[in-house]
């Protein structure tokens, strides 16, 4: 247990005291001394806080090139960790950015950037206006796992607020502790964990129900997500030429000589497969089985076409409705699959259809 | 109506000369129960009974269904009295047969995810003959569970009960209820998706005979009127267990006449054609606007496809001006960041949430384990490498029985963190 944290700090211009608009062009400079507002957050810290050093940058010149500016800023803390007798730091600082959009924005990347690069947390203070909180929500997790954005006030008035909310939390990130959003105050960074409850599901539904039905306030346990649409590529006229793929989330796999050689889950699946259909007229029990578990697949074992028709793609292909079946189908399962798998797995698959010049696809779900 | 369930605990389950109640525990004669077993079924070959406790370092895997030891002590399904053996549970198992059955430990980090690690779960694991379809195996087993719990059933016979709790529906919609409270339905939506995936009412087969939305009285529903025949994922598998105790109507009968008026119960089926589910949701709207309701619960069965009918149901009872809440487990992918549902609906403001299905867990090594062992990496929701070296294993909650069903059972949420 660590009562004493080593941070890097960064502050814009303003909180060194270099000055404000005037100096937001100034590229990113080093202090190794407390300064300006660190100074000040150090002395309320009363001994939890040791700062190494503080970074300072022009608001302007890091919105206007915030890639060169984190690779100055990421150089600095690279050089400081190099240096054979200083500390090492143990997690981040930025801000508090208050409503200040370009600071806030900034302050977020160059985190995100630090935590990445380093592999230590990083605290940020922000306000629920600045614009900095729309760029990290909209962000993935996997940028911003080890990145937390506390919520502030609007200007400096809540200051020592929000060194409190910044400071406690750094504690128990630096010590490992279990933090969440509303027992530490920071902004929720995406990823669903499990967590137990005082009341069972069902009182807690009739609670919410009761409320909602009184016009009191409630809180539902799964805001609303956005659903993603594809749009579909442009209808494909004719068919008698065109090479034509099939797919499906059925779990149809090779049976032989070994079942399933991608060992494709048959429950959240991650991977997917493409097995030759060279010289096979129809699919049969013997080569072919389904290896889904989310539905009874007694039938489509007994005749896999059911689910995969190859059958009838290639009496359509002799009677030159289609121009040809392509000579390889794709196969994942899909049961109770990650969306975010799904999403991965199409990115994987189509490229190499469209290599081999499918112009349109056939998917069968079950 | 008014069903009186009297409940029995009993302080542990021994293997004797007698099955009977001794001294507060449940007797059990291994040898009449595997002979009863045996000769009920000429297509089973053989039957290992064992009795895995709370507390226990034992690991249960192939789990089928979980049934509770009830004996209906006088009236019809619904009324009159029943008792119950609280703390017993026949839980029956075998190999997989479509890659949804669960595992349950009954001590360790993963008790703490399913209700039945709390219970004595008398084993029955049973092995049937060869050239046994798929179906013919699950309703083999179904059935030899069933009776093996109606037979532990007549243990209760002239047992004083250690408590009796009391049902009473009959004020539903009549004079005694405070015309001030908010009235609330319960719809109850069960999967009906062909022979691993349906369920029994009243005896009928939810798929092959068909359901249409209609209304059922909680107390029968309390009483035994659902049979599971279902293999969705382990972790919210609507067990027999599960139907003969929702915790939705207990919990609607305890806040009844108080904080509202329970008006009744819509039974609706979960199909799989698009507009199969968008007919049923219409008609088992039309079915709770009958009742006048002020709000719904919804609870569902499975997960993915059905995530559309409860949609449905939800937008067209909120743009009726009825408010509703809807229970659901997710599957927002094993680091939690993935979409939790297949469908939404903007309508959908109050859910409440069961669990992540797909948040891993390791599980430590269990001393006995009881059950085809060689399925575990075959589950839903575990994968080739889920058995380590050392016994232990590391699976999603998918594959606890249990862990987040959809009825609310247990203590469990999802947070955004």
């Amino acid at each position: 247990m660590t009562s004493k944290i080593n941070i890097i700090h960064y502050l814009n211009t303003h909180f060194v005291g270099l000055g404000g608009e005037e100096k937001a062009s100034l590229k990113p400079i080093l202090f190794d001394l407390p300064t300006g507002q660190n100074e000040r957050l150090q002395s309320f810290a009363e001994g939890k806080i040791n700062t190494l050093c503080v970074i300072a940058g022009g608001d302007n010149y890091a919105a206007e090139n915030e890639a060169a500016a984190i690779e100055e800023i990421l150089r600095i803390v690279q050089d400081f960790l190099a240096h054979p007798y200083l500390e090492t730091p143990d997690i981040f600082f930025a801000g508090p950015c208050y409503k200040a959009g370009r600071y806030g924005n900034f302050a977020q990347a160059l985190c995100k950037a630090v935590s990445k690069n380093f592999g230590i947390p990083a605290v940020i203070g922000m306000a629920g206006e600045n614009p900095g909180i729309e760029t990290y929500k909209d962000d993935s997790f996997s940028n911003k796992k080890n990145v937390y954005v506390v919520e502030t006030s609007n200007n400096v008035t809540g200051t020592k607020k929000a060194w409190e909310k910044m400071i406690s939390l750094a504690m128990k990130l630096v010590n490992n502790e279990t933090v969440g959003p509303k027992s530490d105050g920071y902004i929720p960074r995406g990823r669903r964990v499990n967590v137990f409850t005082e009341k069972p599901g069902a009182e807690r539904a009739l609670d919410m129900l009761m409320k909602k039905v009184r016009g009191e306030p409630f809180e539902t346990e799964m805001p609303l997500i956005e659903i993603k649409s594809v749009v579909p590529a442009p209808a494909l006229i004719d068919f008698s030429k065109a090479k034509i793929a099939l797919g499906t989330s059925g779990g149809i796999v090779p049976a032989r000589p070994i079942l399933n050689p991608d060992k494709i889950a048959s429950s959240d699946a991650k991977n997917w497969g493409m097995y030759s259909l060279e010289g096979i007229d129809a699919l049969a029990a013997e080569t072919h089985q389904s290896v889904h578990g989310g539905y009874d697949q007694s039938w489509a074992n007994a005749n896999p076409n059911l689910v995969l028709p190859v059958d009838l793609m290639r009496q359509l292909e002799k009677e030159g409705v289609i121009g040809s079946l392509h000579n390889e189908y794709f196969v994942t399962v899909g049961n109770g699959t990650e969306v975010a798998s799904a999403e991965r797995m199409a990115r994987e698959v189509v490229p190499r259809l469209k290599s081999a010049g499918v112009e349109a696809v056939i998917l069968t779900s079950t | 109506m008014i069903l009186k369930m009297g409940h029995f605990f009993v302080k542990d389950v021994i293997f004797g000369k007698k099955t009977r109640i001794y001294n507060g525990r449940l007797s059990v004669n291994g040898r009449m129960l595997r002979e009863l077993i045996l000769s009920s079924d000429e297509r089973i070959k053989e039957v290992k009974i064992e009795a895995a406790k709370p507390g226990e370092s034992t690991r249960i895997v192939c789990i089928k269904d979980v049934i509770p030891v009830r004996k209906k002590i006088h009236g019809a399904i619904g009324e009159g009295r029943t008792d119950n053996l609280s703390n017993v549970v026949v839980t029956t198992l075998g190999q997989i047969i479509s890659a949804q059955e669960g595992i349950l430990d009954m001590s360790g980090p993963g008790a703490d995810y399913s209700p039945f690690s709390e219970m004595i779960n008398i084993c029955l694991n049973i092995t049937v003959k060869g050239g046994i379809t798929k179906h013919e195996h699950e309703k083999i087993l179904r059935r030899a569970g069933l009776r093996v719990a109606d037979y532990f059933g007549e243990v209760l016979t002239d047992i004083e009960p250690d408590k009796i709790e009391v049902f009473d529906s009959n004020d539903f919609n009549f004079k005694t209820i405070d015309p001030k409270l908010p009235r609330v339905v319960y719809m109850y939506t069960l999967l009906a998706q062909g022979l691993l995936h349906h369920n029994y009412v009243d005896g009928h087969d939810v798929k092959k005979d068909g359901l249409l939305p209609c209304y059922v009285s909680p107390t029968q529903l309390l009483d035994g009127l659902i049979v599971s025949g279902n293999c969705v994922s382990a972790c919210d598998k609507t067990t027999t267990w599960h139907h003969w105790n929702n915790i939705v109507i207990r919990e609607l009968f305890k806040r009844h006449g108080t904080e509202l008026n329970f008006v009744g119960v819509v039974l609706s089926s979960l199909l799989t054609n698009m507009n199969e589910k968008e007919e049923m949701a219409k008609k088992a709207v039309e079915l709770v606007k009958e009742l006048n309701p002020t709000a719904v619960i919804i609870t569902k069965e499975g997960f993915g496809n059905p995530d559309a009918d409860i949609m449905l149901t939800i937008e067209l009872l909120e743009k009726a001006g009825i408010k509703t809440v809807s229970i659901h487990n997710e599957y927002s992918g094993e680091q939690g960041v993935s979409q939790p549902l297949a469908d939404i609906t903007t309508h959908a403001n109050a859910i409440v949430s069961a669990g992540n299905s797909n948040e891993p867990i390791t599980l430590p090594p269990m001393k006995k384990i009881i059950g085809p062992y060689e399925n575990l990496t075959i589950l839903a929701g575990a994968h080739k490498d889920s058995v380590h070296g050392d016994g232990s294993i590391t699976v999603q909650m998918q594959t606890i029985y249990g862990a987040t069903h959809q009825f609310g059972d247990l203590c469990l949420t999802c947070e955004e963190v």
